[in-house]
């Protein structure tokens, strides 16, 4: 599913014209990203949640060359999955 | 970083802010988004959401484990997973502190550094190995003379052990040639003669392999040795003829007085004794059972030799006795000994009465100078080599690392850092110094190349400011390191300018200068640094306005030291005085 077909899913789930919906998602994803950058987490009741994490740099060494590389730290977004997702999606896979 | 949790109604508000709606509208907006988002993933499906990332399902396989408590093994059911993949764009924004951060490819790092450390000490490396292979050049000729002089059946291979003798005796034969004392006259006089003695069993055990003749070439050879130091003697008088040498004429009187009874018969027995001499060892290390007709010449021509060479003895005796000043003594004894031990070349070669003597003369004066040369070069060379690599060392570290970022800088070499900072500014002073000071060391070098004799004298007396250049560092390094502190001080005291910019921020809302400085240097004290160097842009530090781009300076890394409580006291002087201002 993309980006389009998940606004027209939403619009029509909530009944407003797609390019509200559209509106709306950019400003959730803006408002997401900001508060990434500013180093926080976001947690989405029932869904799961969003946290920022420092990858910590380290040396990496390539096995064919033995190149040893330090990889500067890094940030990441790491989402984790709330437990009430979990145990919706748990049995996806016995159901098929 | 801020650990800070936000919840959705966090996000509801700032929708309904950014879009001027209603937070019920943004609430029921996001819920229903993350409602299709879950409905999609448990369909299956993954989800991409424009500019945020994509949510995908993923099936963990069920898998054993082990119980801790009871080492019981459990199997451990597979489940799904809903793994977020953030987008390229969010990736670039979530990650712009350390966006600047590069993978560093540690072993071109070593590499370089090894590579610079040995381009620094390349060249001294490379001057060494040409001064080496000059020395052993040299050596292979001081050792015909070590193995004349103390009788050492050393082999000319064997040149590293030899290297220490052979220039301790040239030392010896400068010292000599400079103070001139009765002492070292007495012991080159005994050298002499145990040079001669040598010689002499030498000659037996070679000859010993020979033939019944032994005896007689013996004594011939023995004297064929006088004869041709003699001889030397005498020929050196004649270089004055080709007007080459200019030290010949500086020989003792006497000695000239003494050989030149002897110029007129050893001359024309010069040709001849020279002959016997390559026939001779020709004979022993060929053929024993060479023509005795040889033998037989050699044994008439001993015959007549022979108080010749007696005389010459004397002479050499007389030369001895008499106590001539210590220059001219060397200088006699050095001729003598060239010409012993450049002999063996010219036994392979036709014998030239003239043009042999000259060319070791000539070459045992440039010789020694050389190895003079060399010596100080040396000696030089190491000292400069010493300076060089730990300037050269430290300059290279300072340098690569401050290529890094200061946020790693403060990681790895907190305390490195300002140490080198310390020996990088001494380093730079003493640098320029000492490349001075070589440089006029280097000058009487090549000088000396062309002078020849007089250097020699002037050379130890050069020598000497090395050792208080190097006290002189020694005591500058001190300095330093006690100006430290003080530097320090002057640092916090003194105006500072921030020339230098890490990064550009732009100031967001909930984004403060104290977070900002945490992200780069490490503590929030150390935010009065980035107001300094924004204070044109920045009224309020307390209160700036969405939007600003701030300017992230560089600052001195021994302004901005979490491990020194100086530095961060002198931040929260500077925060008083900033925000105490504004109240």
């Amino acid at each position: 599913m993309n980006n389009t077909e998940l606004v027209s899913k939403i619009s029509s789930k909530i009944n407003l014209p797609k390019k509200e919906v559209e509106e709306l998602l950019n400003a959730v994803v803006k408002s997401f990203t900001q508060e990434f950058a500013d180093g926080k987490s976001v947690g989405i009741q029932s869904f799961g949640n969003f946290e920022v994490r420092k990858r910590e740099e380290r040396i990496s060494v390539h096995p064919m060359t033995q190149v040893r590389t330090l990889i500067p730290p890094k940030l990441v977004v790491n989402f984790k999955q709330s437990s009430i997702l979990k145990d919706k999606i748990k049995d996806l896979k016995t159901n098929e | 970083m801020n650990k800070d949790k936000i919840s959705s109604q966090e996000i509801i508000d700032s929708i309904a802010l950014q879009l001027k709606i209603n937070k019920r509208s943004a609430e029921t907006f996001l819920k229903a988004m993350f409602a299709v988002i879950e409905e999609a993933l448990i369909n299956g499906e993954s989800v991409k959401v424009k500019n945020f990332g994509t949510f995908k399902l993923q099936w963990n396989e069920a898998r054993e484990s082990v119980n801790v408590t009871t080492g019981e093994k459990i199997l451990l059911d597979g489940y799904n997973k809903i793994i977020f993949a953030p987008d390229a764009k969010l990736k670039e924004i979530v990650n712009e502190p350390f966006a600047f951060l590069e993978p560093i490819q540690l072993d071109d790092e070593t590499t370089k550094i090894e590579t610079l450390k040995s381009e620094d000490t390349f060249d001294p490396l490379n001057i060494l190995s040409d001064q080496a292979s000059e020395i052993k050049e040299l050596l292979l000729e001081i050792n015909g003379l070590s193995k004349t002089n103390a009788g050492l059946n050393i082999d000319r291979t064997e040149e590293i052990q030899e290297e220490e003798v052979p220039v301790e005796e040239v030392k010896e034969v400068i010292e000599n040639a400079e103070e001139g004392e009765g002492e070292e006259e007495e012991e080159e006089v005994s050298e002499v003669k145990e040079v001669k003695e040598v010689k002499e069993v030498k000659e037996v055990i070679e000859i010993k392999e020979v033939n019944e003749v032994i005896e007689v070439n013996e004594v011939i050879e023995v004297n064929d040795y006088d004869e041709a130091e003699a001889e030397r003697t005498v020929t050196d008088r004649e270089i004055p003829d080709q007007g080459i040498i200019d030290s010949i004429e500086h020989e003792p009187a006497v000695v000239q007085s003494d050989s030149v009874d002897d110029t007129t018969d050893s001359v024309k027995t010069d040709a001849s004794t020279e002959v016997l001499k390559i026939s001779q060892p020709f004979e022993n290390a060929d053929d024993n059972s060479m023509t005795p007709s040889n033998e037989a010449e050699a044994g008439t021509i001993s015959t007549v030799q022979l108080p010749e060479n007696h005389n010459n003895t004397i002479d050499l005796e007389d030369k001895k006795d008499i106590k001539e000043t210590a220059n001219q003594e060397s200088r006699a004894f050095q001729q003598e000994t060239s010409n012993k031990f450049t002999i063996p070349p010219t036994i392979l070669s036709t014998p030239d009465a003239f043009s042999m003597p000259v060319k070791p003369s000539n070459k045992r004066t440039k010789g020694c100078l050389i190895t003079l040369v060399v010596i100080f070069v040396l000696v030089v060379g190491f000292i400069v080599n010493y300076y060089l690599s730990s300037a050269t060392r430290c300059w290279i570290k300072y340098t690569l690392l401050s290529e890094e970022n200061t946020a790693r800088l403060n990681k790895f070499d907190r305390k490195v850092t300002t140490w080198m900072q310390n020996i990088e500014d001494w380093a730079s002073g003493i640098f320029v110094k000492n490349e001075n000071k070589n440089i006029i060391y280097l000058t009487p070098d090549s000088s000396m190349l062309q002078m020849d004799t007089i250097s020699l004298k002037s050379e130890p007396a050069d020598t000497l400011p090395d050792t208080t250049i190097i006290e002189n560092q020694t005591v500058n390094e001190k300095a330093t390191i006690k100006n430290e502190t003080d530097s320090l001080k002057i640092l916090f005291d003194g105006p500072r300018v921030y020339p230098k910019t890490i990064a550009f921020e732009k100031m967001r809302e909930g984004n403060r200068l104290t977070l900002i400085a945490e992200r780069y240097y490490g503590l929030k004290d150390f935010w009065v640094y980035i107001y300094e160097a924004n204070k044109d842009r920045i009224s309020n530090p307390d209160n700036i306005a969405n939007g600003t781009e701030i300017r992230i300076p560089k600052v001195d890394k021994r302004l901005i030291n979490k491990d020194n409580p100086e530095c961060i006291k002198k931040a929260k002087e500077l925060h008083d005085l900033y925000v105490g201002k504004k109240n």
